[in-house]
This record gives C-alpha cells, structure tokens and sequence, in this order.
C-alpha cells in the first residue's frame, strides 16, 4: 500500500477535492503548455515521443526538446486507415525550443535525410556537449538509401525474420547556436555481417537511442541494435570529431530494451538496459565505462516488463484504447546519502504478481555497481486487488547532485492509468528520498486527466524526457517533464496513426 | 433577488481568485519540507533476486533450405537442420545448431512467432511493435 501523506495524486487523499484542485491548478497556475500543436506549421499534423536537453549561448539558456515530427511529411508518410506508406524522404526530425524556461515553445523545424539516406525515423536522443553548452546533439533513427525499396514502404518498416530492417542506423545532427538550428553531422551503422541477418552489411536495424555528454566534452551515442541483441556505443572525443564505435556495455548479454546512458559527476559513463536472463524474464542491468573499459554488468533490479501494453478497458473511435510503452526503467547518477550505497538510483516497472497490475519500483546502487537493492518506501502507483486499479508505467528518474548554495535533489516522474475504464492518463512528479532515514517518496500530479488517443497499435509516443532546466534565486530547481498531449481531440485512430497527438510540457519548480 | 446572488456570485468568485493566488505563489511545494535527497543513515537496500546466470547471446546460425515458416503479415521464421523452425538458429554449447527463441530451446509454439524487439514469443498475427495488452 502505497504511503500517501497528503499526496495530491489521485490514489490518495486531495485536500480540496480532486476535482477543485485540478481547476484550481489547471485555470490558476499555467504550469502545462503546449510545445507543438499551437497555431504554427505543427498544428496539422503530429508530435510526440520526447528526448530533450538544455544548453546556454549568448547569455540565454534554452530548452531544446525533439520529438518524432511530421510536420513536413504530409505527402511523404501518406496514412489510410490501416495502411501506412513511406517515401523517399521522409523524415521525423525535428525540435522545439524555449527561451523563456518552457512557458512558451518555438518550432525550431526539421532536417531531410542527408545524402546517401533515405528517411529519417524518429526515436530521438539529445544531449549537450558538458564542455561547450551552446553544442547540442540530437540523433535520429535512419533508413540508407541501399536498403529503401524502390517505390516507398507499405507498412511496417521491418522485415524478413524480423532483425532485418529498412531501417540500417542513425543519424546525428548538430547545433552550434543552443539548439535553434540544426545541421547534419554524421550517420552512423555497424556493418558487421551476422549470419542470421540477411541485410547487415547494408548497416544494422538500429532501435531507441539515447546520449550523454561528459565534462571534458566527450559525446556518447547509444543504440539497441536489433540484428546482435547488443548496445552499440559511439563516441567523440569532443563534439568536433567523429563518432566511433566503441565495444558494447553488455557482451554475451541479450539486451531486450533500449539503452539509457547517463554521465556521473565524476565523469564515467554509465549504462542501462533491460537483459534477458531466462526465457520471458527481464532483469535491468547496469554497467560504467572508466579508463576506457565497460566494467562486468551488475543486475540493478528485480524482475522487470519490457515494453508493456497497458489496457485501458474503454473504446474510442471503434477501437480498443491500449498504450504501447518503451523501455520501462530510469537511472541517474547523484547525491549520495551516508556510504555512498544510492549514488546510482533507478526507478523500473513491475508487474504485480497478485493484481497483474504494473508499478514503479525504485532501486538503489553504489557508485561501483558492487551492491544495488530495492528500497520498500520507493514504489509508486501500486494499488490493491480491492481499490480503483492504478497502472504506472513510463518511470523518468533526474538527479541534481548540488553545488554551493544549491541542494541536491532526485526527482523522478511516472505516467498512470486511474481507474478502468478509462481514456486518459495522468502524469505525476515524486522526490525520490527519505523521511527520517526511511526511503520515503510522495508523488504529486503534474499533468491531470489528460486523453490519450493513440493508434490501433497502442502508439502515443513510446518514451518521454525529463529534465532539470534551471535554479530559482532560493536555489530550487526548475523542471520540465514532457507528455503526448491529445487534449485538441480524438478523430481518428487508425493502425499507424492517431490524432491530435502533440507534445505538452508540464513545469514544476521544487 | 438578482443583487443577492450576484454579490454571492462576486464573493466566490474573489474567494476563487485568491485561493488560486494562494496556490500559485511562490512557495516550497509540500513534498520538499518533508522528504530529503539524501539521508544521514545509510539506506537499507532489499537484496534482489537475480539469477546467478542469465541466457547467453549465443552466435547466430543462418537459415538454409527452403523449410522456413512464413508468418502472416510478411515475416518469416527459420530453417534449422532442415526443419522449421519458429524462432532463430544459434550455436549451443556443444556447438551444434538449434532452433531456439531468446531462452527457449525448440523456438516458439505453433501459432506463434519469435520476436526479435520483444526477444519473446508472440501471437504470429502480431505485427512487429505492435503489443497485445496482457490482460
């Protein structure tokens, strides 16, 4: 049972009401606002799926965020209702950024795929150079012209025994102004052949992606390659040069999920990913990279889900309400409490083995990786098999590790289905910490009731970001915690597309 | 009458207004009075249960011959040691060829495919990214 304590989630006790406080913080307080979907050239079509970072240039500290955006593709991904084809061209490349700490957002625009590739894909990944902060990364998913068939794609974009793929790697772009603008910078693929992957050589299915950047200016690529069941990792040395392939976090490990990488404070790298350790059994396992090594991969969880469905039990335009999710877990790396055992902090989904329910669960490590466990005061969004049954999914985890006059902090965000049926979602924020010693956390809703309407398949964006965009004068942080928004309707759902989808953006200060 | 209620309608509506002023002001939210980042006591981890062996990325095998399953929407399964098989060839510890699915020896059941994002098996009618709720 989850402890409460004046928690203004919906499973606990709201002082005024749920429904006074969510007028009260919706009409009053304008913390949520719309990234895409405003009345610019994003309103048409749709946004969502969410990798963001910040960056300061010219005196101005910027907000970037980039989602899987078609705004340009209106005659290049050309949907019916259950088919979808692809052209020569197509791409889902494109950003926002705010200059005014997130309360307004400006369509910075798109990138077509550079020469040699044919589409770019989506599943975005962002991060600032940790020694420049005006250089800004941002990665994309690609298709290379040698593997895209003549005439476009029908359908989905993988193939044969399905680790061969139209997609053969990624693409990553750069910005030198703070993320206003973009150019193309390299694509990368790993050619190597594996013998059960027909297309290889043409470059691997690469799936997720995610960055990190060090203080001395290293910057990190990652991607689940598809065709090995591995992470590759690429890295330049300083944002200038170019990428290359360095070894993999987990050899010998099937990984099953997305990576996430992070960068402590001490400047080691740091990897995640979700690892098969028996048939259908899913554990997290983490792994750091220091003097040029991966060190052996340390389990940091219990048993885990892997891209879980979540049911809605309600039907909206003649179909099913399910959401498909993306890689169920989080992790930073930050303030320690006494011995250093919760530097690394994780929060990943369960499933509950007496209500079949999913939760959050939050996990602890030590710098080294030598000895990680649960802690009991960190799970959210359980409820039991007699209460109004609660779903958490999407965990998010930021740590601040301080400075002077600036405290630490752990904030950690998860998305939850209240109650079944149901048709929206609700998004909540919760310091990952202690009261009086114990692990204690008490979530808060940030984003409130707000309508899903995701494709027949489940999409609504797989993933979203979160991040730390700033300091108040009182020296707390300032946040940003990114959601699909379908709050303009649900028109169409149909097996590739659903819409409105847009992103909005939920701003706390703590 | 009228004035009665829109003097009461005004006097909520003030009320409202503050109390949305009150909500809004510049104040630590309640969680930050309460919970730290960090604690003076070093935490008490519960140990998690992780086998002390997990499934090995054993090499891959290609498919030969012509015995390979084809899945409904387009996907196909392998051929290994000329039988079909619905899931992917890789080597085993004694290094011989097999049929398996991530884990699972003989590769899936009928009805079902090998998924290689999921590195489970699934209904063969699910199309790639395309997840059924589990319950």
């Amino acid at each position: 049972m989850m402890r409460v304590h004046g928690s203004r989630t919906r499973f606990s006790v709201a002082p005024f009401g749920t429904g006074l406080t969510f007028l009260l913080l919706l009409a009053g307080c304008g913390k949520i606002g719309q990234v895409t979907g405003q009345t610019d050239a994003t309103a048409a079509t749709t946004q969502s799926e969410t990798a963001g970072t910040t960056s300061f240039v010219n005196g101005t500290s910027r907000i970037v965020v980039s989602f899987n955006d078609e705004t340009p593709d209106t005659n290049l991904i050309v949907y019916g209702p259950g088919t979808r084809h692809t052209n020569l061209g197509a791409t889902q490349l494109g950003w926002s950024y705010s200059d005014d700490g997130g309360a307004t957002w400006t369509y910075g625009g798109s990138l077509p795929p550079p020469a040699g590739w044919a589409v770019l894909w989506g599943d975005p990944a962002m991060t600032t150079s940790g020694a420049s902060y005006s250089m800004v990364f941002l990665s994309n998913l690609a298709m290379p012209t040698s593997k895209f068939p003549a005439g476009g794609i029908d359908g989905s974009v993988i193939t044969g025994n399905g680790k061969t793929s139209y997609i053969g790697g990624a693409c990553i772009a750069k910005s030198k102004d703070g993320g206003k603008t973009f150019a193309h910078f390299q694509c990368v693929q790993n050619t190597d052949p594996v013998a059960d992957v027909s297309d290889a050589t043409l470059g691997h299915f690469y799936d997720g992606g995610s960055m990190a950047s060090s203080p001395s200016g290293e910057v990190f690529a990652a991607f689940a390659d598809i065709a090995t069941s591995q992470i590759d990792v690429w890295r330049s040395p300083d944002g200038n040069k170019p990428f290359e392939r360095i070894a993999t976090p987990f050899p010998n490990y099937v990984v099953a999920s997305h990576p996430r990488l992070r960068i402590a404070p001490d400047g080691s790298l740091y990897a995640a990913a979700q690892i098969l350790a028996s048939a259908e059994t899913f554990y997290v396992y983490l792994s750091r990279f220091t003097n040029g090594q991966w060190q052996v991969p340390h389990g940091a969880s219990n048993t885990t889900v892997v891209y879980p469905s979540v049911d809605f039990g309600a039907t909206v335009q003649g179909s099913a309400l399910t959401v498909r999710t993306g890689p169920q877990f989080s992790f930073d790396v930050g303030a320690a409490s006494e011995g250093g055992g919760d530097a690394v902090r994780l929060l990943y989904t369960r499933r509950d083995g007496n209500t079949g329910r999913l939760f959050v669960q939050g996990a602890a490590c030590d710098l080294a990786l030598t000895s990680c466990g649960d802690l009991a005061g960190w799970r959210l969004g359980t409820s039991s098999a007699n209460e109004r049954p609660v779903e958490a999914f999407n965990p998010n985890l930021v740590a601040w590790k301080g400075f002077i006059g600036l405290p630490p902090t752990w904030q950690g965000s998860f998305v939850y289905r209240f109650g079944k049926p149901a048709t929206s979602v609700y998004l909540a924020r919760a310091t990952i910490g202690y009261v009086n010693g114990s692990a204690f956390t008490i979530p808060v809703d940030i984003i409130k009731d707000t309508p899903v309407c995701s494709d027949t398949r489940g999409y609504w964006g797989d993933y979203d970001d979160m991040l730390l965009t700033g300091f108040n004068n009182d020296g707390g942080t300032n946040w940003v915690r990114f959601l699909t928004d379908s709050s303009k309707g649900c028109t169409e759902r149909w097996g590739f597309t659903g819409r409105a989808q847009h992103v909005q953006a939920s701003r706390y200060s703590y | 009458m009228n004035r009665i209620v829109a003097t009461t309608t005004v006097g909520l509506l003030l009320a409202f207004s503050l109390s949305i002023l009150a909500l809004c002001s510049p104040r630590a939210p309640e969680d930050k009075q309460k919970v730290q980042p960090v604690s003076e006591q070093a935490p008490r981890l519960e140990p998690h249960s992780i086998p002390a062996t997990v499934v090995v990325n054993a090499p891959a095998v290609a498919s030969q011959g012509d015995c390979a399953p084809r899945y409904k929407h387009g996907l196909t399964g392998s051929c290994i040691n000329n039988q079909a098989c619905r899931g992917f060839g890789a080597l085993n510890e004694k290094g011989q060829a097999e049929c398996s699915c991530y884990g699972l020896t003989g590769g899936c059941r009928a009805g079902q495919r090998c998924d290689a994002i999921r590195k489970s098996c699934v209904p063969e009618e699910e199309l790639p990214f395309e997840r059924v709720p589990a319950h």
